[in-house]
């Protein structure tokens, strides 16, 4: 049993990566693209409902455990997640599948992008870090996103410390 | 028939010539309104009057003068707290005596600057808009809200949170805003005659970047919940959505056409974000080829002819023009988040987190909001 997880995220972990450049490819090939040629996205998974007795930022801040999992970086402008961060989303999903915890993923930018798109590319990064720990077998009820754009840097003007998604556990 | 060729040269040069010079002093008679703003009575007076003379002042094709025969008259008197004013046309006619009670001095002024360049040039100037904006005064990020010349500006939240993202109805009468106050980004709504406020839009993940409908009825919005960002129409209520686009893209930052039947926004794979438009009931969408590979943020002019929104060039942010009639790009000034004037004509946006006011016609553009870290502004339309 514990051969075939490891062997799944041998195999899904670098296919994922391979498919978001892919798609990213062809997107700066075809800038003229229909959006409904993509509805196809295999891992999209419904989020699930919010405990807002705890949360990564205000009221509930204190509930969560931030210490657990280290930052996944991403590139410039990109919410794929990049080979070099590969093995921290692994021993996120070794973790997960197998202790109680429920996790906050929150996404982040740098602030080279405008307001609005960077609040949402922040999101999807968050997103893309969940679906790729539910394709390595973690339960997507555990795992809520939320998004910080560029307003909660990590380090106000280094763009590639702030473009990021953080990770915080709770019970 | 038998004429010389220098004359009949002449003659054609006449016929060229003639109606283009008339047209000309057409253009020139028209263009200038003169008027003159007679000493207000009353208490505050004065000042009234000195804003209703700085808002005319500073409309395109008004002067403050006073030549025989071409001269219209703006009269007013304060009683309690109304401002009576009323506007006499060169011939001599009245043609317009209204009252303005609602709210402040200023804003009375500012509602009768409106009225009389409607009444002269049938079209909306700036004065008796307002913007609202993300801004900072320390910790955190509220919406303020300001006249168009940036005074009068005041906090419209106090959530000690980030509250971001604002969009103010054309009419001036509904806030929606993203705020985190309750730990995650839900979309908010206000309103701003009674000041009483809920929260709309509170699915799981990120609820942001509200466009309010023009009739004020609906709001547009980027939610996750689905598992990926995409873009939903719902009421200015609340309650459920209708999703418009199911992708695996980032869409976000909707506007709506003027008419409401359409929605611009912006929508990519990372990297390269263009501009769509979709029917506001669904449909497919169909792309806007800007030129540009990174395309963000429209904001759809109030005449419906235009496209202001973002576009990165030269590792900038800069402000740019999409004309529907010529499909053509015009790239302006650096700055981030246009939106138009109630002229069509006027944009603000931000720069440094200041907010700028230009004059799309004449290029010039001057801070009316400075030390605020503003973000994200908003502009009513009428």
């Amino acid at each position: 049993m514990k051969f075939i997880r490891l062997f799944a995220v041998a195999i899904i972990a670098p296919l994922l990566v391979a498919s978001c450049q892919q798609t990213k490819d062809d997107f700066a090939a075809d800038p003229n693209f229909n959006s409904t040629s993509y509805d196809d996205f295999a891992n999209v998974e419904p989020l699930p409902q919010r405990n807002e007795s705890v949360s990564f930022y205000g009221p509930g801040s204190e509930r969560l455990d931030k210490s657990m999992f280290q930052p996944v970086y991403f590139d410039y402008d990109s919410y794929a997640i990049r080979q070099s961060e590969g093995a921290k989303v692994e021993n996120m999903a070794a973790k997960l599948r197998t202790n109680r915890k429920n996790m906050i993923i929150a996404g982040h930018t740098d602030a080279a992008g405008t307001s609005e798109y960077n609040r949402v590319l922040g999101e999807r990064r968050a997103q893309s870090v969940r679906s790729t720990l539910i394709a390595m077998g973690v339960q997507a009820a555990k795992l809520q996103t939320v998004s910080f754009g560029e307003d909660a840097p990590a380090q106000p003007g280094n763009d590639s410390a702030n473009r990021r998604a953080e990770f915080g556990v709770y019970d | 028939m038998n004429k010389s060729p220098i004359l009949s040269f002449a003659l054609v040069l006449v016929a060229i010539l003639t109606p283009v010079a008339d047209a000309q002093v057409v253009i020139r008679k028209s263009s200038q309104i003169n008027i003159e703003v007679e000493r207000f009575g009353g208490a505050n007076g004065s000042q009234a009057a000195a804003l209703v003379q700085q808002d005319l002042r500073s409309t395109p094709g008004f002067k403050l003068a006073r030549i025989a025969g071409s001269t219209w008259i703006a009269k007013g008197g304060i009683s309690g707290n109304a401002l009576n004013g009323s506007l006499v046309s060169p011939d001599g006619h009245v043609r317009f005596s209204r009252r303005y009670s609602a709210g402040t001095l200023a804003g009375a002024a500012h509602l009768f600057s409106r009225d009389i360049i409607l009444e002269i040039t049938g079209k909306l100037g700036l004065p008796g808009s307002k913007i609202v904006f993300s801004g900072s005064r320390g910790k955190g990020r509220e919406i303020f809200i300001c006249d168009h010349h940036g005074e009068n500006l005041r906090a419209l939240t106090a959530d000690n949170s980030l509250a971001v993202s604002p969009s103010i109805s054309p009419d001036g009468g509904t806030l929606a805003y993203t705020s985190y106050r309750s730990g995650y980004p839900d979309v908010w709504g206000m309103n701003l005659r009674t000041g009483t406020r809920s929260r709309l839009f509170s699915s799981p993940g990120t609820n942001t970047g509200s466009a309010i409908s023009p009739d004020g009825s609906k709001v547009a919005l980027t939610m996750s919940f689905s598992g990926n960002p995409e873009l939903y129409v719902g009421s200015i209520g609340g309650g459920k959505a209708k999703a418009l686009t199911k992708t695996m893209q980032v869409e976000s930052s909707p506007t709506w056409s003027p008419d409401g039947r359409k929605i611009a926004y912006n929508a990519g794979t990372g990297s390269n974000p263009q501009l769509m438009i979709i029917s506001s009931s669904g449909g497919n969408p169909s792309t806007l080829k800007t030129g540009y590979a990174y395309n963000t943020e429209p904001d759809w002019s109030p005449d419906g002819q235009r496209l202001a929104f973002n576009v990165r060039s030269g590792g900038n942010i800069r402000v740019a023009i999409y004309e529907f009639s010529s499909g053509k790009t015009t790239v302006l000034s650096d700055g981030e988040s246009p939106v138009w004037g109630p002229d069509s004509r006027h944009l603000i946006y931000t720069q440094s987190g200041n907010v700028y006011l230009l004059d799309t016609e004449t290029g010039s553009a001057k801070a009316i909001v400075t030390g605020m870290r503003a973000k994200e502004p908003s502009w009513t339309k009428r």
